[in-house]
C-alpha cells in the first residue's frame, strides 16, 4: 500500500484513438510522484474497446475514476516473453484484451522495468504464450 | 542533375489524379470530387457553431459587446475549414482509394466552406522543388514510395525542412541545461524513435 492506494497498474479507458495511457502506482517513482505514467501506441481496435469499458479505478493524480486494471504476464517457460492483459469485457481473451508487446519500444521497456522492480501487477504464467489466432488444423487423409 | 526520381513520382501521382478525377464531375475549369460524408458532417458542425455565435452576437450587440468580441475571436481563430478537416479528408480519401496520405498531400486540393459546394477541387500537382530544394510534400512521398517506385533517394535535392547541425548542437545544449550531463543526444534520440504500435492484440 502506498499513499496513493494499493500498488497497481492501470489504463485509462478514454484517451486517444491511437494511444493508451498507463499509470503505475508504486515504487520506484519514475516520472510521477505515485510511480509512473506512460503512453503506448496501440491499434484503434484496442482503444475503441477500451473506450467502451466501465472505469473502476481512480487516478492517483486527480482521484477521478477513469481507469481499469492492467497487468504484465510473464511466461515461466518462455524466458523474456511478456504480454499485457487489460481486464474488461472479452475482446481476444476471456478476461479482456491480451496484448503482444514490441520488444524494441523504449516506452514498453520502461514500463516492464517498473513492473519488475516494483513487483506490481506482475503475473507469472506457465504454459504457452497466449494467442487468440486459431491454429489451422492439418488435414489428415 | 538527373531528375528521374522526380519524373517517377510525377508519373505515379498523375495516375492517382486520373483515378480521383474518374469519380469527379467537371464544372467549367474545375474537377470536383464529392466530399466524404464524415468531412461534410464535421464542416456542418463547425459552420453551425459559428452561425450560433454570430446570431448571439447580433442579438446582443445593441446592449453589450461581449458576444461581438467572442464571435470575432471565434471567427478569427476557428475557420470552417481547418487543419482537422484536411486531416479527416486525407484519411477518408486514403482509405477509399487505397492511396497514401503523402500522395494526396502532393496534389493541389481545394475545399470550400460553402455548404452548397460539398466538393474537393482536384488541382494540379504541387511543386516538387523550391529554390533547389525538395519540398516537404515530395520528401514524404519519396520516402513512402522509395521501395514501390524503386526510387534512389540519394538523387533527391536536399529537403526544404531539415535539421542543421547547429540546430542539433543547440538542442543538445538546451537538454543539458534542463537534464544535466546525462541528457540524451538529440539526434540519437529522434533516430531511435521506433515506428508503429507498442502493443497489438495477441
Amino acid at each position: 500500500m502506498t499513499e496513493y492506494g494499493t500498488a497497481r497498474l492501470q489504463v485509462r479507458t478514454q484517451f486517444d484513438t491511437n494511444r493508451i495511457h498507463v499509470q503505475g502506482v508504486g515504487e520506484p517513482t519514475v516520472n510521477r510522484k505515485y510511480g509512473i505514467a506512460i503512453e503506448l501506441r496501440a491499434p484503434p481496435s484496442v482503444t475503441e474497446w477500451l473506450s467502451e469499458q466501465e472505469p473502476t479505478l481512480p487516478s492517483p493524480a486527480s482521484n477521478s475514476t477513469l481507469y481499469i486494471p492492467m497487468s504484465v504476464v510473464s511466461y515461466i517457460e518462455h524466458e523474456g516473453v511478456v504480454q499485457i492483459l487489460i481486464e474488461g469485457a472479452e475482446l481476444n481473451h476471456p478476461k479482456g484484451a491480451m496484448l503482444d508487446i514490441k520488444d524494441d519500444s523504449v516506452a514498453i521497456g520502461t514500463l516492464i522495468a517498473f513492473v519488475k522492480e516494483s513487483k506490481t501487477a506482475l503475473t507469472l504464467q506457465d504454459g504457452d504464450v497466449y494467442s487468440s489466432e486459431v491454429e489451422e488444423e492439418e488435414d489428415s487423409e | 542533375m538527373s531528375n528521374t526520381v522526380y519524373d517517377s513520382m510525377y508519373d505515379k501521382l498523375n495516375e492517382l489524379r486520373i483515378t480521383l478525377s474518374a469519380d469527379a464531375k467537371v464544372e467549367g475549369e474545375h474537377t470536383l470530387l464529392k466530399l466524404p460524408q464524415l468531412v461534410i458532417d464535421y464542416l456542418d458542425t463547425r459552420r453551425s457553431a459559428l452561425s450560433n455565435a454570430a446570431c448571439r452576437a447580433q442579438d446582443s450587440a445593441a446592449l453589450h459587446l461581449t458576444w461581438m468580441q467572442y464571435h470575432a475571436n471565434m471567427a478569427n481563430q476557428s475557420p470552417v475549414v481547418d487543419s482537422v478537416a484536411w486531416e479527416l479528408l486525407y484519411n477518408e480519401l486514403s482509405t477509399s482509394y487505397d492511396i497514401t496520405v503523402s500522395a494526396l498531400h502532393c496534389i493541389r486540393l481545394g475545399l470550400s466552406d460553402d455548404p452548397a459546394r460539398p466538393y474537393i477541387r482536384i488541382g494540379e500537382l504541387k511543386d516538387s522543388i523550391n529554390d533547389m530544394k525538395t519540398t516537404p510534400e515530395f520528401i514524404a512521398y519519396a520516402n513512402d514510395m522509395a521501395e514501390d517506385l524503386e526510387l534512389d533517394l540519394t538523387e533527391l535535392l536536399p529537403p526544404v525542412i531539415a535539421l542543421e547541425m547547429d540546430d542539433v548542437a543547440g538542442m543538445n545544449e538546451l537538454a543539458k541545461q534542463l537534464f544535466g550531463s546525462e541528457a540524451p543526444d538529440f539526434l540519437e534520440a529522434i533516430l531511435s524513435v521506433p515506428a508503429g504500435n507498442d502493443v497489438t492484440l495477441a
